[in-house]
């Protein structure tokens, strides 16, 4: 048992009379006397059962990052270069997404607290609402390009720009409106699930799968040269897996979920299992969008309805619709969940009730913030000639250079015996994290270098 | 602003739940779990060390020039 556990004991030995009960409390406790229930049966069924109740937070945070710009960036990624390195790629990016969020899993089984109240709690205000700040500004910039793509999407079966903006806001709303975060979770994994409609497109396009395996396999054929267009796609797919909202969304939807420390291995089982659909999702849009390379057509300005567009003569109108409609529900369920880390984090940092569980009335501040910045990235994209095709541009590369400091922290939280008690991470966590960091920098330099002395990838034969 | 802490508190003693229900609701939740406990008890501040202070603010500096390429890049591409 840890210090902090030892200390609130203290305050349960006197407990109910000195206990405030909340409607947090109420449901959260009713959730979890389902869990207590079917792990105390045996048997094949309770188990799932006990599955069921217990998966969520790592399928949302991994089909969540499956966001427009990430489908774009992997749609681009097909176009441009074909089945071949990208393939095993982007799976290597989701192992690194499944290293770092199985971090936040021990973290808030553990302290049952959000990652932006550990921070701002451990190490003081000053770097609270530091990482606060870079989560809000990442966080904002990334709900913009979300509802680019809900328009996009949404545009290609002729639906008007502010009727798409403003129904996925109303849709945003209703969500919440449920007060329950047991019903918002089953509602939003739902919604999540339509990230494998990518799957039914890329076999519409009658891939080779020789070829995928092969690429899968060997890594090849590899791009022609360290260009700066291939340093920008990388650093675009390593954005549409591991980026921060992820670590303060995850850890706080386990907190509010109420997962304990025995629910520790079904959190990892959740988080794998969510990289896995999420990277089936990400392949299959890459697949998708490869007859565009092998018929080497142009998809350098694309947007997400040019690309539904352009793929129409291989997988036909509906394969079509469906890659629109992927990028519908890519945007929509990335706007849900983003704007929730939003409100968590501010909710923890400013010590806010901050629950999904909680009335209107008693979270006004956690929904205020959730609705307000859902609505204020909608209202600008609706704002005609803004040139918002830059920020689709660069966000995940923001969210990659964004990462190692967000990192630094989640590195030393989970190292943190004084918090972790005997869940603090293994020496091999610990390296495969190092080895993250060390990639996310190394990422982060190369673009720095194709960016300010483009001629200096010549070593790299490229330039 | 709001006075959100108040309304929770009031709220249950409006609802009037048992001692019955409130045991049972505090033996399905770990300590740690209840809002009232999260509320009023906060993990302890701990002081970095140098070199942690220096890795922080490393890659503050990092991230802030990155930042700069990042918008010079905007720059070189809008014009």
């Amino acid at each position: 048992m840890n210090r902090l556990d030892a200390q609130l004991d203290d305050r349960r030995s006197d407990a109910p009379p000195g206990v405030v009960i909340t409607h947090e409390d109420v449901d959260r406790a009713h959730d979890r006397r389902k869990v207590r229930e079917n792990r105390a049966r045996r048997g094949f069924l309770p188990r799932m059962h006990l599955l069921w109740l217990l998966i969520g937070p790592g399928i949302l945070v991994m089909l969540g990052e499956n966001d427009g710009p990430s489908m774009l960036s992997y749609a681009a990624t097909g176009a441009r270069f074909g089945i071949g390195f990208f393939l095993p790629f982007v799976v290597l990016t989701f192992l690194m997404a499944c290293v770092v969020q199985e971090m936040t899993v021990r973290l808030g089984a553990a302290t049952h607290r959000g990652h932006a109240e550990l921070i701002f709690d451990r190490f003081g205000p000053f770097w609270g609402w530091f990482s606060m700040i870079d989560l809000m500004v990442g966080n904002f910039l990334t709900l913009v390009t979300e509802f680019i793509a809900i328009r996009a999407g949404l545009g290609f079966f002729g639906i008007r720009p502010a009727v798409a903006v403003l129904g996925a806001l109303l849709i945003l709303f209703v969500a919440l409106m449920t007060h329950r975060y047991w019903t918002w979770e089953r509602m939003t994994l739902a919604a999540a699930m339509l990230n494998l409609i990518f799957v039914p497109v890329a076999l519409l396009t009658h891939p080779h799968w020789a070829a995928v395996g092969h690429a899968l396999i060997s890594w090849q054929p590899l791009p022609r040269g360290l260009t700066p267009e291939l340093v920008l796609i990388l650093l675009s797919n390593i954005g549409a897996t591991v980026t921060p909202w992820m670590l303060f969304f995850q850890q706080s939807a386990i907190a509010d979920k109420g997962l304990t420390r025995r629910d520790i291995a079904m959190g990892r089982f959740d988080t794998a299992l969510g990289a896995t659909l999420a990277a089936l999702a990400a392949l299959a849009t890459i697949i998708a969008a490869s007859p565009l390379f092998t018929h080497h057509m142009s998809a350098a300005n694309f947007e997400a309805a040019n690309f539904a567009q352009a793929l129409q003569p291989f997988v036909g109108h509906w394969g079509s619709a469906l890659f629109a409609l992927g990028m519908f529900e890519a945007g929509m369920v990335a706007a849900i969940t983003i704007s929730i880390s939003s409100a968590y984090a501010f909710g923890e940092v400013a010590h806010r009730p901050h629950s999904l569980n909680l009335p209107f009335t008693q979270g006004k501040s956690f929904y205020f913030v959730l609705m307000f910045e859902a609505a204020a990235a909608a209202g600008l994209v609706l704002i005609p000639g803004i040139p918002l095709v830059y920020i689709v541009l660069v966000v995940n590369v923001i969210a990659v250079l964004a990462m190692p400091p967000a990192l630094l922290f989640l590195y030393l939280l989970v190292n943190d015996r004084e918090i972790m008690g005997d869940l603090v991470s293994p020496l091999w966590a610990n390296a495969l994290a190092l080895i993250v960091v060390v990639i996310l920098i190394g990422a982060g330099i190369l673009f720095g270098v194709s960016v300010i002395a483009p001629r200096a990838l010549n070593v790299f034969g490229g330039g | 602003m709001f006075s959100e802490v108040d309304e929770v508190e009031s709220h249950s003693s409006r609802n009037e739940i048992s001692q019955a229900e409130a045991t049972d609701i505090i033996a399905s939740l770990e300590p740690g779990q209840l809002a009232s406990a999260k509320a009023r008890s906060h993990c302890p501040r701990r002081k970095l060390t140098g070199t942690e202070a220096i890795f922080f603010w490393a890659l503050r500096a990092y991230l802030i020039f990155m930042f700069g390429v990042v918008m010079y890049q905007l720059w070189t591409v809008a014009r």
